[in-house]
């Protein structure tokens, strides 16, 4: 008798995994268009060292089969969701490289099997970098609680903490952190801000994480958006006063404006902190280097802050006057060897055209300046207007880039360290939670379909409540543990010191 | 010669005599057989009055624990409580609180899991029946925990948090039940894999219970080695298991390691309240530890000391029951039983229910001076009754601060769904976003999300919500109906709710900020404004009123004038008595004989009480005139809204 129970339950489970299929039914009738399917991976291109490409059928039924199909073989998974196994995955995206998955979708309905037209998957030859990192954090206005900063194995579905707020954090003194950012793809050298809380910023190099405060009595702040130099121990950053003031009506809720911004570099090998850009009429923000280290890219806005200055009537004006803030893209030459900057040059005058740039980022090969550009202002995760540009940086001419934009949200950008794939931050799934998505960029210097980060389940990105901010891909994954940050978080800063022009 | 009467007795002769004694004593076993059951009753008698307490007492506070919590089925909502030790405790007790959606249910769990506390403490310690009242004191304990909460529940990190101590004190009087039937030699093991493996579950409760687990290894092993070695182990497994789990979780503050799995209030001298009963749940084993006996022990107890028992009950009864009437005092006193919290309970859930009728029949019974947010929900519901203009100064006024120990800010406790309810989308979708980001995403906050996201129009943002409250267990049928008007948004237009609200939503965008301040904000907002919209006016002139602003006044009350039919009293006394203080003719204004009297009245009064101060008036006019807007405009002063 007990033997039953035992057994039982044995049946049941055997029993529902048999009533999922995963053959291809032989007969069935076709349904001339492709299936719904979430995430929307339609028409996508691929590469081939990613993680399975998760997706649920919408299609209302009682089974489902999905077969890939592609050069030399077959794939069948069974399920309302497609949930590949990563080994046979894998092995499709080798042998498929640089050539077509069609993906065929079979629904089990009361009238029989149906399939859907096909669909089309590129393998991309060129690897995507295999980490990608990012601050997970609530689309919050000014409360925050647990932040962590998280690294993706982005060929399987593991995700790890690079570094967690609450570590340090009590009910009374809060830990926000902030801007990671990597050199040259690679984690040895590396760095994030914590602010409050045993605030500094958190520079690691050669593997050695140290404490830093950036704050001086002759900058606005300590440094806040970061660009690692490619090659030399010395990080651009904006310094910043921002406030924020929120929206009564509009859906963009937030807007963040810069009370005054200037340019800096860290030096970090001599503790100094080297001027850049300070004309106080002047918001420069969004320092990014050239990859081979010459040239700083940036990005400012002209608000003539006469009068103005500190008061409370001063304050309200700017803020009210937030559209009228544009940013055009500029850059500054840099000598490496002097370690000095040149005469800064407007690169593109977007305030003339009614517009705002930000995030400048320079491909691998140099050769286009991948940006952001909106109607106005300089923070446009909350901006709908936003979209991403491609700029020619031999010609100078810029253009929308195709297949990858959408009616809401793309911002916060990067290039792979091979240049042919980009990753990028957007809204577009429901207009206030961030996701990262990846856009192939091919040879032809086209920009392809992109498809948001894969998860180990589909509804995942349905079932998190948090951001993924600042996207930024790794070549290698960050070895310090949590704690070792923290332990170093404890320890009392080295100054950073002003070097007066 | 000795006589028959000396004879020695033989050994068969006595025997026979003794059992003759011993069936000649039924009621002393039967009073021994009673006292088997003394803990039984003791605990059915607790139960019943908890249950009673908090089902009936507790109810509107348990509906809203319920509305202030979340439990969803996946591996999404399970995987943060995987970040720390002791927080599955949480998730356990997330799951259980839910069903506070029914008081009567949830309450029964809660209770049940307190008797099955009892029975583990009593397998775990083996106390005789006549200490039977001593298993009680970690239940009355965790009694009081859930009972003193009170406005902390707006400010609680935990989801389950009525349910998390008790589960903590049952998994540790479990390990001890384990302890208790080990074979002894293996007691030192047992205690060491129940700290490897209880310290993730249970957090400070493995620690507390292994602590336990030595202080029984002193009172009762025989041999030195047990005696000593278990409380040496015990001691070296709590120091440094923690220390091992710090740096597998990624977490956990450093010096909260100890702590793992209980609350952290922010005001540890102000909050001393809130940690006594905690203090008293640690220490209820420990009467329980040093009455703890072998069961051959209590055998013999229970054979051979039965006169001595009996003898000595009064005195262990009254020692319990001083001990008992402690406790009970404890838990009475963190009974929170503050009438303003009820209401405001009350209220937001009527609210909620739009049963606007019921709000303005229970604010007639207010008989201590109300809270902001009290006024705030009668003004509501007289609002959507459309009675505001007549009414809304016919009930008592004041700002009562919250008895709590913090300054409550009106934006956690009700002020999103004012919000919401004036149309205010944007500010209501923030204070949600904010206490998710601080506490964590709880029904209420997802349920005012998705409506606000529905009637902005932000129609994939409102899906989002509106799924995960589909995956809930007792309100996905609202999330479904709210899932209709996405679907079809031309439906949305036809809801009742929606066309006391959307009126409202006919201002322009700005950059603002409300300094987290509900009623100033509203207030200054309707102050001034002004559209055509008669929903719109009528939030308009109210307001007016209440700021007492008689410029903003005029305009607003000459255009309600032409384009209604009948002015509402209040309205038509702010006119009359703005008339009288501007010095203008108040016979061209449009104000009812009534009203006119009333105000003659008023001024006649006045003049007859020449000299006196406000305080010395208040009184008097109270009781003549405290209906009406002309009380509330010269006696109701300098009162603050948070």
């Amino acid at each position: 008798m007990k033997k039953i129970f035992f057994f039982l339950p044995v049946l049941c489970a055997l029993f529902l995994l048999a009533s999922c299929s995963s053959e291809v039914p032989n007969n069935f009738t076709e349904v001339q268009r492709t299936p719904q399917i979430y995430p929307d991976y339609l028409g996508i291109t691929i590469p081939p060292n990613i993680a399975p490409l998760t997706f649920r059928v919408l299609e209302d039924g009682e089974d489902y089969v999905t077969r890939y199909t592609y050069k030399g073989g077959e794939l069948v998974v069974g399920g309302k969701d497609c949930i590949p196994s990563i080994d046979d995955w894998r092995a499709m995206l080798q042998a498929a490289k640089g050539s077509a998955l069609q993906i065929d979708v079979f629904v089990k309905t009361v009238k029989g099997w149906v399939k859907y037209k096909s669909f089309e998957q590129m393998v991309a030859p060129e690897p995507i970098d295999e980490y990608l990192s990012y601050r997970l954090i609530a689309p919050s206005y000014v409360s925050y609680e647990h932040l962590t900063i998280n690294q993706r194995n982005l060929t399987n579905f593991d995700e790890t903490e690079i570094y967690n707020n609450m570590l340090l954090s009590t009910e009374e003194n809060g830990q926000c952190i902030n801007c990671h950012s990597y050199q040259n793809y690679s984690t040895k050298n590396m760095q994030f801000h914590a602010r409050q809380t045993l605030g500094g910023t958190m520079i690691v190099v050669d593997g050695k994480p140290v404490k830093y405060d950036l704050k001086t009595d002759s900058t606005i702040s300590g440094g806040v958006y970061p660009a690692w130099h490619p090659t030399q121990k010395l990080i651009a950053y904006s310094v910043n006063s921002t406030g924020q003031a929120f929206h009564t009506r509009s859906p963009e809720k937030i807007e963040v404006q810069d009370r005054a911004s200037d340019l800096i570099v860290f030096d970090i090998e001599r503790d100094m902190i080297i001027p850049v850009s300070t004309d106080p009429n002047q918001y420069e923000i969004f320092p990014s280097w050239s990859p081979d280290g010459n040239t700083l890219y940036f990005c400012s806005a002209y608000y003539d802050m006469s009068d103005t200055v500190g008061t409370h009537q001063g304050d309200r004006l700017q803020m009210d006057a937030y559209q009228k803030f544009k940013y055009d893209l500029w850059r500054i030459p840099y000598n490496p060897s002097t370690k000095t900057f040149g005469k800064k040059e407007k690169v593109i005058d977007a305030a003339a055209i009614g517009k705002s740039i930000t995030l400048p980022r320079v491909s691998p090969d140099g050769k286009y300046l991948l940006f952001t550009m909106g109607d106005y202002g300089c923070f446009h995760i909350w901006h709908k207007s936003s979209d991403l540009y491609l700029l020619d940086l031999a010609t100078g001419k810029f253009r929308k880039l195709e297949n990858v934009n959408s009616p809401d949200v793309e911002s916060y950008h990067t290039w792979s360290s091979n240049g042919r794939w980009i990753v990028f931050s957007s809204r577009r799934e429901d207009g206030s939670y961030t996701r990262s998505y990846f856009a192939y960029f091919d040879k032809q210097h086209k920009a392809h379909r992109p498809f948001v980060l894969p998860q180990a389940y589909p509804e995942h990105n349905h079932d998190r409540y948090t951001s993924y901010n600042i996207p930024e891909f790794m070549k290698e994954p960050v070895t310090i543990s949590p704690q070792q940050f923290a332990s170093a978080l404890k320890a009392e800063p080295i100054k950073a010191k002003y070097q007066s022009r | 010669m000795k006589s028959e009467k000396n004879k020695p007795k033989t050994y068969s002769e006595l025997q026979k005599e003794l059992q003759k004694k011993k069936e000649k004593r039924p009621s002393k076993k039967y009073s021994l057989a009673l006292l088997r059951y003394l803990p039984l009753v003791w605990a059915v008698l607790f139960a019943s009055i908890a249950y009673v307490g908090l089902a009936v007492d507790q109810r509107e506070f348990l509906l809203r624990t319920q509305e202030l919590s979340l439990f969803l089925p996946g591996r999404a909502f399970l995987h943060p409580f995987l970040a720390e030790p002791g927080l599955l405790l949480d998730y356990a007790g997330a799951w259980f609180t839910q069903f506070f959606y029914y008081p009567w249910l949830g309450a029964g769990m809660l209770v049940t899991l307190w008797l099955l506390l009892i029975a583990a403490l009593q397998c775990a310690f083996r106390i005789h029946a006549k200490w039977g009242l001593c298993l009680l004191l970690a239940p009355v304990a965790l009694m009081a925990i859930d009972t003193s909460v009170g406005y902390w529940i707006f400010h609680m990190k935990f989801q389950g948090y009525l349910f998390n101590a008790t589960l903590g004190m049952l998994l540790a009087a479990l390990s001890l039940c384990i302890y208790r039937y080990f074979p002894v030699r293996w007691r030192a093991c047992w205690i060491a894999v129940w700290m490897i493996v209880g310290y993730p579950l249970a957090g400070f409760y493995a620690l507390l219970s292994t602590g336990y687990m030595s202080l029984m290894a002193i009172k009762e092993e025989r041999l030195w080695i047990q005696r000593i070695g278990q409380p040496i182990v015990a001691l070296l497994f709590m120091a440094l298991v923690p220390v091992f789990y710090y740096y597998i979780y990624t977490q956990t503050n450093y010096v909260f390691i100890y702590f793992a799995g209980l609350p952290t209030f922010m005001f540890p001298t102000r909050e001393f309240s809130l940690w006594l009963p905690y203090g008293v749940m640690c220490f209820s084993m420990l009467p329980l530890a040093l009455l703890s006996q072998s069961r051959a022990s209590l055998k013999k107890e229970d054979d051979v000391s039965n006169k001595k028992v009996i003898r000595n009950l009064p005195i262990y009864l009254f020692i319990q029951v001083v001990l008992l009437g402690s406790l009970s005092y404890l838990a009475i006193t963190n009974w929170f039983n503050d009438v303003n919290f009820r209401n405001e309970l009350k209220m937001n859930r009527l609210a909620w229910d739009k049963n606007w009728d019921q709000i303005i029949e229970d604010a007639h019974t207010w008989d201590k001076e109300p809270t902001r947010l009290m006024v705030l929900f009668k003004n509501l519901a007289l609002f959507k009754e459309g009675r505001a203009g007549d009414e809304m100064f016919r009930f008592l006024d004041g700002g009562a601060k919250e008895n709590s120990f913090i300054d409550e800010r009106m934006t956690q406790l009700g002020g999103k769904y004012m919000y919401l309810n004036y149309a205010k989308f944007n500010f209501c979708y923030r204070w949600c976003l904010e206490d998710a980001v601080e506490y964590g995403n709880k029904v209420e906050y997802l349920k005012y999300m998705s409506l606000c996201a529905l009637y902005s129009g932000e129609l994939k943002l409102a899906t989002k919500y509106l799924h995960t409250l589909e995956k809930t267990r007792f309100h996905a049928d609202w999330a479904r109906e709210q899932l209709r008007f996405v679907r079809n948004p031309q439906l949305l237009k036809e809801d009742p709710d929606f066309q006391t609200i959307y009126p409202l939503y006919v201002y322009p965008d700005r950059l603002d900020g409300d300094q987290n301040l509900v009623e100033i904000y509203l207030l200054k907002f309707f102050n001034s404004t002004w559209t055509t919209v008669p929903l719109y006016q009528e939030m308009s002139l109210t307001c007016t009123l209440v700021m007492k602003d008689i410029p903003s006044f005029w305009p607003r009350f000459f255009e309600y004038c032409k384009s209604h039919s009948r002015v509402p009293v209040h309205y038509q006394e702010a006119a009359i008595l703005y008339a009288y203080l501007e010095k203008h003719n108040p016979s061209i204004l449009p104000i009812d004989e009534d009203v006119k009297n009333r105000f003659n009245e008023f001024q006649r009064t006045l003049s007859q009480n020449p000299g006196k101060t406000e305080e010395q008036l208040q009184p008097l006019f109270h009781s003549l005139f405290g209906d009406t807007f002309w009380y509330f405009y010269f006696f109701v002063r300098n009162v603050k809204s948070n």
